[in-house]
């Protein structure tokens, strides 16, 4: 099976800026193929890199004596609530997966940010959102999809946290057609730990193996048949 | 006291109920549901929650799951046996209780604290209440709509086996005070011998003042009080 050849179009067509294709080449040492390629659009996206939002991110505030897990060191951060005890929380967005599919996308986008806190170690307790949308009210097709947007994504949040059993406590919303066909949907989770259940996820050394442990997952997280498990 | 919590993949309410009955002073513990034997249990507590992701029918799957034949043994035997909400739905399906939970009459999923009438304080789960008392507790279920045929609904009704009723504050049960439909505003059903309870409140959830209502004491605090007299 040949491989497309890489092409400014198709380069382009991966969301990948002439001077980020350069500093591809520089990594490489040579031009990427096409999966290569494919590899970079992902992880040098903004879902996966935060390449345009970091600049913004970094405005907050990251260090103090209560932070005991800083941001974007592992799955989320903790911050020391005295006794012993700590909070780990952390938001998500998932904005274009509910965009093209309102309803798992948000559901989805629950699921990743509960992830993150007990893979921490800490038992979630609460989940809060951040939605945006563009405007409901009106009978354009852009207003029906607005709310085919909005009732899939208010539905995909509450469906999965009721599934898991964590509530979801508080959100806030806003309509402007600045959101029109981009909705924006954050996701937080709080989880509580003590100190001494911190889990950490980073590992570093050359020559380590690597265990990924963990049940079987199907489409949903629950289980693969026997007839498609690997030995 | 010992009481076994069985856990299916999904279930979310096991912690809950744990803590609940230690609280009360059971000897309340785990039971993987891949387990094909109870111990030695005096009282089994079928959780709420999602087991089995509620696939084909909610409890469907979960009644297959290899525990669920002693339980029925156990039950069989005059073994309490407790269902809350997703445990109702499976106790259902195992044919342990009559009848079947379907999807919410308004299509929702309902979390909100409700009220429901005692209708027998005469057996292993109601014995802390009077007749006709009504009581605060949480419901969370997006199917918990009871139905059953005429045949099924006068044979409980004849045998006093409808435990609970939604109602309103007055005791009155009226459709407003229907949360989801059932027929009858029946909310929990006992089998004819009364060792096996299943109801779609949560007592687990309703514990103490703080957590909103301590009614759901009332319920668990009952079946403690019949299993220190066996």
């Amino acid at each position: 099976m040949s491989e497309p050849a890489i092409t400014p179009a198709l380069i382009d067509k991966h969301g990948i800026t002439p001077d980020e294709y350069e500093k591809i080449r520089g990594i490489l040492g040579r031009d990427p193929n096409f999966t290569e390629l494919g590899i970079f659009s992902v992880m040098w996206s903004e879902h996966c890199s935060y390449k345009n939002s970091k600049p913004e991110l970094r405005k907050f505030p990251t260090t103090g004596p209560g932070v005991l897990v800083k941001a974007g060191e592992e799955n989320a951060g903790v911050i020391d609530i005295g006794g012993g005890w700590a909070v780990a929380f952390k938001m998500e967005s998932h904005n274009h997966p509910s965009a093209i599919e309102p309803f798992q996308g948000a559901a989805t986008g629950v699921g990743g940010i509960i992830r993150d806190i007990f893979t921490m170690g800490a038992r979630p307790v609460f989940s809060l959102n951040s939605l945006r949308f563009g405007p409901i009210d009106g009978d354009t097709a852009a207003h029906r999809n607005n709310r085919r947007l909005f009732a899939g994504v208010v539905a995909g949040i509450a469906h999965y946290g009721n599934c898991i059993g964590i509530p979801t406590i508080g959100g806030e919303i806003y309509f402007d057609e600045s959101y029109e066909g981009n909705p924006l949907v954050n996701v937080f989770c709080l989880g509580v730990l003590r100190h001494d259940q911190i889990a950490r996820g980073a590992a570093r050394g050359v020559g380590n193996p690597v265990f990924y442990v963990g049940a079987e997952t199907g489409r949903d997280g629950l289980a693969v048949p026997r007839s498609r498990r690997a030995n | 006291m010992n009481v076994a919590v069985v856990r299916f993949p999904g279930s979310n309410c096991d912690q809950d109920c744990v803590h609940a009955l230690r609280a009360m002073g059971a000897d309340a513990d785990y039971l993987w549901h891949k387990e094909e034997s109870l111990g030695a249990v005096d009282a089994v507590v079928l959780p709420g929650g999602f087991s089995y992701g509620d696939y084909l029918r909610c409890g469907a799957i979960a009644r297959f799951s290899p525990v669920m034949r002693a339980v029925g043994e156990f039950a069989a035997e005059g073994g309490m046996v407790l269902g809350i909400c997703n445990g109702f739905q499976i106790l259902c399906e195992a044919g342990l209780l009559p009848g079947a939970l379907v999807r919410n009459r308004d299509l929702h999923f309902i979390c909100e604290f409700i009220r429901v009438r005692v209708e027998r304080g005469d057996t292993p789960f109601t014995s802390r209440c009077d007749v006709g008392q009504v009581i605060e507790v949480p419901i969370a279920h997006g199917e918990g709509n009871y139905r059953a045929d005429e045949a099924t609904l006068r044979e409980i009704g004849e045998h006093g086996q409808v435990l609970l009723r939604y109602c309103d504050a007055d005791g009155a049960m009226t459709e407003a005070a229907n949360p989801n439909g059932s027929i009858g505003n029946i909310a929990g059903i006992c089998n004819r011998a009364r060792n096996v309870f299943g109801l779609m409140p949560h007592p687990e959830r309703a514990m103490e003042p703080r957590m909103g209502s301590a009614d759901g004491s009332l319920l668990l605090g009952s079946l403690l009080d019949a299993l220190a007299l066996r």
